[in-house]
């Protein structure tokens, strides 16, 4: 795996599956995106929160694979919310319209309990 | 003339009026800035050109004052206000009938230079107005409103026009430049352009065009966005005329056409190369004196398959050029004398350059003109100077070179240009939220000069310049893909993308602009640049 590759594991936190990811979302992150998004889908949670605490460098090509995972997310229903991001990658969701279409939060806590309804008192 | 003389005069004025010469009253108001004039025709108004425009023959004419009655006056050695009824018997659209009208009118008039002048009149209509009478009241307050409606778009007009001219001269080392842009009216047809070039080099433009006002903006505006398309791809400025000539003929309106002075300056050496389309001749002043730089070529837009002559100067160091607008040398003082070419070459002569130049040219125009007088046509001027004692400056005009470095065409490379830009502009002092901005600006464009313009071609690396240039950073990011768009064209539309109906990819160009404050894109044999631009600070219009 070449340095800044990305990285994207699953885990389940109140019934919202919790996708990390490390490294770079960019062209060469598209299988491990994918893969990512296929297991967190397969258990049939109905929310997905991509973590963008450790995605150091997003580009135009990574902001498309999001928009595709986005696509599947609304054909199934599945709700996808975002939480770690940067001032400056918060800002490029505000203007490619990304935020209008999946919530975005300050932290974890948030993007869960956004995603599941609840509140994160 | 006393006082009582004074009234007699102006009640006479007033019987003109209402047959309808507004004349002798416009000339009875003072031209001062303070003046006044309010009736029911219309919004009150302030200063005498406006005051003109509202002292409307149409409202009165056909009409009669059957009497004056005094009601108060107030009288001093320098100032009279007078308080009448005033009875009219007056016309009202296109009725021929005459119906009663009282007006009371309070009108003040001052002492100016030995000579009274009216400084206000206000009316208000007294008792009942006739039906039709208060129909054509109404409808000139619909005018009146029509009017501050187009006023308004007007003052939006002037905004964008003004954007169309540099925010500022460009920052030059070794060189001065000074602009100042001045329409008769509130949009004009004059416009100057300072156009960076590829090689280095830096294009300079000032034109007119024919008439005033919205016509004029228009056509300047088409004008300015053709020579710019134009003159990155053609080395020659005689070229570049004849390539607007030849975009603009077929669609300038009949009885308009521009004249254009445009000229390519190299920086390191002096050396200026110019084409004149019809425009008034720019002065260069030297050591030995201030002369024209003649070069002969028609006005751009009169007919296709013009050839401009091109003729170049070198400018030493201590050397001035003066570019400028005809609304200089055809101004009239009020003998209808013209301010002509020998008065602003003699200015030039005496003056030091630079914006102290501007300011004497337009202080000697205001002596000339006189006060109050009215400006007829735009006034632009552009100075350049080259220092004393500059020789031998870089040729990447702007402050200097920050990086000059080139990235192989593969995948992931622009990760490395990222970071030697951000070493480059390090010391520069732009914030974080900035320096973000540019790091994904810069990795988009990288990319898609890889990717689009060199099709990840080993043997087809990117260039990248990095440049400081007073209070900006430009980054020229070069391919050799060939000529052509960027790659994307559509704009992106999420819902469209989440739809299926586009693409999910074909965010690169539309990042790009967002991300930096001006991005240019210019061609050059099989190179193809884009041009990033970003200030130091935030600009005080909150653009980012």
């Amino acid at each position: 795996m070449a340095a800044g590759e990305l990285r994207a594991a699953v885990r389940e936190r109140d019934g919202v599956a919790v996708i990390d990811l490390v490294g770079d979302v960019n062209a060469s992150a598209e299988e491990a995106l994918n893969d990512a998004y296929a297991r967190a889908t397969a258990s049939r949670l109905g929310a997905v929160a991509l973590n963008f605490e450790r995605a150091d460098y997003i580009n135009s090509t990574g902001i498309a694979l999001i928009v595709g995972l986005l696509a599947q997310a609304r054909t199934r229903g599945i709700e996808v919310t975002a939480f770690g991001l940067s001032d400056h990658y918060r800002e490029i969701f505000e203007i490619t319209r990304l935020a209008d279409f999946m919530t975005i939060t300050d932290s974890e806590q948030r993007a869960v309990s956004g995603a599941t309804g609840g509140t994160d008192a | 003339m006393k006082p009582q003389e004074v009234l007699d005069q102006y009640h006479v004025v007033m019987q003109e009026e209402a047959r309808g010469n507004p004349e002798p009253l416009k000339a009875m108001f003072s031209h001062r800035d303070d003046v006044t004039f309010a009736s029911a025709f219309g919004p009150a108004v302030r200063g005498w050109k406006q005051v003109c425009d509202a002292v409307y023959p149409d409202s009165a004419a056909g009409s009669e004052i059957t009497s004056f009655e005094r009601l108060a006056e107030y009288v001093t050695s320098d100032l009279i206000t007078i308080l009448e009824i005033e009875r009219w018997r007056t016309k009202f659209g296109d009725s021929e009938e005459l119906v009663p009208y009282h007006m009371r009118a309070t009108s003040t008039f001052r002492r100016e230079d030995g000579t009274w002048k009216l400084v206000s009149r206000h009316t208000d209509p007294i008792g009942d107005l006739h039906p039709g009478l208060e129909e054509f009241v109404r409808r000139q307050e619909a005018q009146a409103r029509e009017r501050e409606r187009i006023e308004q778009e007007m003052r939006v007009a002037q905004v964008i026009q003004h954007n169309f001219l540099p925010r500022e001269p460009p920052d030059v080392p070794g060189w001065e430049f000074a602009a100042h842009y001045q329409p008769a009216r509130e949009v004009g047809g004059d416009f100057y352009d300072f156009i960076p070039l590829p090689s280095g080099a830096l294009g300079i433009a000032v034109g007119d065009v024919t008439d005033k006002g919205v016509p004029a903006a228009m056509m300047m505006a088409s004008t300015r966005s053709v020579l710019r398309a134009a003159a990155p791809r053609l080395v020659s400025p005689g070229e570049v005329m004849e390539r607007v000539n030849e975009v603009l003929c077929p669609d300038m309106p009949p009885k308009m056409f521009v004249t254009c002075l445009y000229g390519v300056l190299n920086p390191e050496t002096g050396q200026l190369r110019f084409a004149n389309a019809g425009h008034d001749l720019p002065y260069v002043k030297t050591a030995e004196g201030v002369v024209e730089l003649r070069a002969r070529g028609m006005p751009l837009g009169l007919m296709p398959g013009m050839h401009y002559e091109e003729k170049q100067a070198t400018l030493e160091p201590g050397d001035s050029v003066l570019l400028h607008s005809d609304g200089i040398v055809e101004a009239h003082d009020p003998g209808r004398d013209m301010f002509g070419f020998s008065r602003l070459k003699e200015t030039m002569a005496d003056a030091p350059p630079g914006q102290e130049l501007i300011d004497r040219v337009l202080g000697d125009l205001e002596v000339f003109m006189g006060s109050g007088a009215v400006q007829e046509d735009d006034i632009t001027m552009v100075t350049l100077r080259r220092l004393a004692g500059a020789v031998g400056v870089s040729a990447s005009f702007g402050g200097g070179v920050l990086a000059d470095f080139e990235v192989p065409s593969a995948p992931g490379n622009e990760r490395g240009a990222i970071e030697r830009v951000m070493r480059a502009v390090g010391g520069l002092g732009l914030d974080s939220a900035r320096v973000e901005r540019l790091k994904t600006a810069v990795g988009e464009a990288t990319m898609n000069a890889m990717e689009h313009g060199n099709r990840y071609r080993a043997d087809r690396p990117v260039s990248i310049r990095v440049l400081r240039c007073g209070g900006c950073v430009r980054v020229r990011i070069t391919d050799r893909g060939g000529a052509g768009e960027l790659a994307e064209t559509e704009a992106p539309d999420l819902e469209a993308k989440l739809e299926g109906r586009q693409q999910p990819r074909g965010w690169g160009v539309f990042l790009i602009e967002k991300m930096v404050d001006e991005v240019r894109v210019t061609s050059e044999g099989d190179g193809r640049t884009v041009e990033l631009v970003v200030y130091l600070k935030e600009a005080a219009d909150g653009r980012r």
